[in-house]
């Protein structure tokens, strides 16, 4: 939820330049969103954008999360001190 | 005269949280991990999720003890009070009794504390030392922030851009709470450089900010991620809602034939809703409305699982909009729920018929919400006034068929924080209805000629 005014302009080109899927359905109402789509959009480009299956949030989640692994970084890192007094858990407790 | 405010004392605080896995009459499909093809295992959570929440993500067990250490933090403003909305009844003559569970006394004003609490207790309890998450309006960065102040844990916010420039105040209650909110994208992470190097003026969205907020989380061992809704762990935390109600009923003598939560996430919803729903597992009559947006309907639009993405994870609230590129007509305005990715729970107990969605207006909500603040004086949220849109509706029905209704909604939050959507109401800038025709014509009339995108 942005929470705040976003232009039409803003859901046309959010995911990378291509309009957000759901951008049909939110404007059908205002105005002929179908149409603008159809003609401003390769029929190629439009049924990948509004027709095939996007998945659910719970698998975005992890699909999100595997970009996050796979991307550029350094690998997780350690911090420096492992035994922070403040850390709840006893340091010397097996389970841990 | 009966009371106005059910309180329950502290002692009766649920000590556990509901999970309604344990009782759906057949299993949830779970969802499939991208990269793989098969349902996901804990070790697929374990960069971004301590092992105790993802433990709690993947529980079949029905009932989850509450730490007392939540608990102590819970007793700051829960168990939260019960109201009759007699001056509500009054106003709108219909048979019916209206309760509402007053959410919107915590901290930052809303349900969502119940699970940030809760999820800062856990990892600050697995040894992480910072949080990271991304936030759009900005109720669930501040709810964070607020938990993660009391555990002491760092948190990072990545707040999309476009409502980091238009809502200040949710921004400067997380720095208050002692967190860190910047506006997405960033240059602080890989994600956030692609896309700036791409688009320097980007004003990102939701699928970046969750990005950022991930990559962080999976750089550092002492860092995770967390979320405010759509998980499992997080409806199970929101029980404590429908747990208290069903107590507070209890000692007043009534059960509700109708509950009615308003639905993006599906987190508050859930709260109050599921402990509800298992009663109607077990034979109860007892009716349960999601109520979502017209603008944005999740549930009652679309197939099952192909229609619940959010491809970019974005949400306009508000939506002015530009048809061509000299064309700015008078802004619309959605009360708050424009969220795509519905909690698989959710959308669950919808295919098998235990919760029925229904649509509302933005007009609608909002007229809903002026006459709750102008009878019952609260000020709900934008996304609670969907609630309050459908209880109205039922109420109205109630009075058409001549039959007595007792109808208990969620009065998830307040909207104190969110008061410019209450002005373009009042000031008639929301319009309803389709842009006039001619205006339509020039609009595309603008893009003849341009070349397709591919």
């Amino acid at each position: 939820m942005l929470g705040g005014p976003v232009t039409f302009g803003y859901c046309r080109e959010v995911a990378d330049g291509l309009p957000c899927h759901k951008a049909l359905i939110c404007f059908e109402r205002q105005f002929p969103a179908d149409e603008y789509f159809r003609r401003t959009l390769e029929p190629e480009t439009f049924e990948r954008c509004f027709t095939r299956p996007t998945g659910c949030r719970y698998e975005k989640i992890l699909g999100a999360l595997q970009d996050a692994q796979n991307a550029p970084n350094p690998p997780k890192q350690s911090p420096e001190n492992h035994n922070d007094p403040d850390d709840l858990h006893d340091p010397d407790d097996p389970e841990r | 005269m009966a009371d106005k405010k059910t309180f329950l004392g502290e002692e009766f605080l649920p000590t556990q949280w509901y999970n309604l896995n344990a009782d759906f009459p057949t299993p949830m499909p779970p969802p499939l991990h991208p990269g793989t093809g098969k349902p996901p295992g804990p070790q697929d959570f374990a960069p971004i999720f301590p092992m105790n929440l993802v433990e709690q993500e993947m529980t079949p067990e029905r009932w989850v003890d509450i730490p007392e250490e939540v608990l102590g933090v819970y007793k700051v403003w829960r168990p939260t009070p019960l109201y009759r909305a007699d001056r509500l009844e009054k106003a709108i003559n219909a048979p019916v009794k209206i309760y509402f569970k007053h959410e919107g006394v915590s901290p930052p004003g809303s349900h969502k504390p119940n699970t940030a609490v809760a999820q800062a207790y856990y990892n600050k309890a697995f040894g992480v030392k910072r949080l990271t998450t991304e936030t759009g309006a900005g109720q669930w960065g501040s709810a964070l922030a607020y938990a993660c102040q009391i555990f002491d844990l760092e948190l990072k916010v990545f707040m999309v851009r476009v409502s980091f420039d238009q809502k200040p105040y949710r921004r400067i209650m997380m720095e208050t709470w002692g967190s860190e909110c910047v506006a997405s994208p960033t240059d602080t992470t890989e994600a956030g450089r692609k896309i700036l190097d791409a688009h320097p003026d980007s004003p990102g969205s939701l699928g970046i900010a969750i990005s950022e907020a991930m990559e962080m989380a999976v750089q550092r061992e002492d860092t995770r991620y967390s979320l405010g809704s759509v998980l499992n762990h997080v409806m199970l935390h929101q029980t404590v809602i429908g747990l208290e109600t069903k107590k507070q009923l209890e000692a007043i003598g009534d059960y509700p034939d109708v509950v009615i939560g308003c639905a993006g996430g599906g987190s508050n919803f859930a709260g109050l809703a599921f402990p509800f729903i298992a009663d109607k597992i077990a034979g109860k009559e007892v009716q349960i409305i999601a109520a979502e947006p017209t603008s944005c309907p999740t549930m009652t639009r679309g197939p099952y699982a192909y229609d619940f993405g959010d491809t970019n994870q974005t949400t306009p609230l508000l939506a002015m909009y530009t048809l061509g590129h000299d064309f700015v007509p008078a802004p619309i305005h959605a009360g708050g729920l424009r969220y795509h990715g519905m909690a698989p729970m959710v959308s669950h107990g919808v295919r098998e018929k235990l919760i029925e969605p229904r649509p509302y207006d933005q007009m609608q909500t909002f007229e809903a919400g002026i006459l709750f603040s102008r009878t019952e004086g609260f000020i709900p949220a934008p996304e609670t006034n969907h609630a309050i849109a459908s209880v109205l509706d039922v109420a109205k029905q109630a009075k058409e068929e001549g039959k007595e209704k007792t109808i208990l909604f969620n009065w998830s939050g307040h909207g104190l924080v969110d008061l410019a959507a209450y002005d373009a109401y009042l000031s008639g800038k929301l319009q309803p209805y389709a842009l006039p025709e001619d205006e339509i014509a020039r609009a595309l009339e603008a893009i003849e000629g341009l070349p397709k995108i591919a």
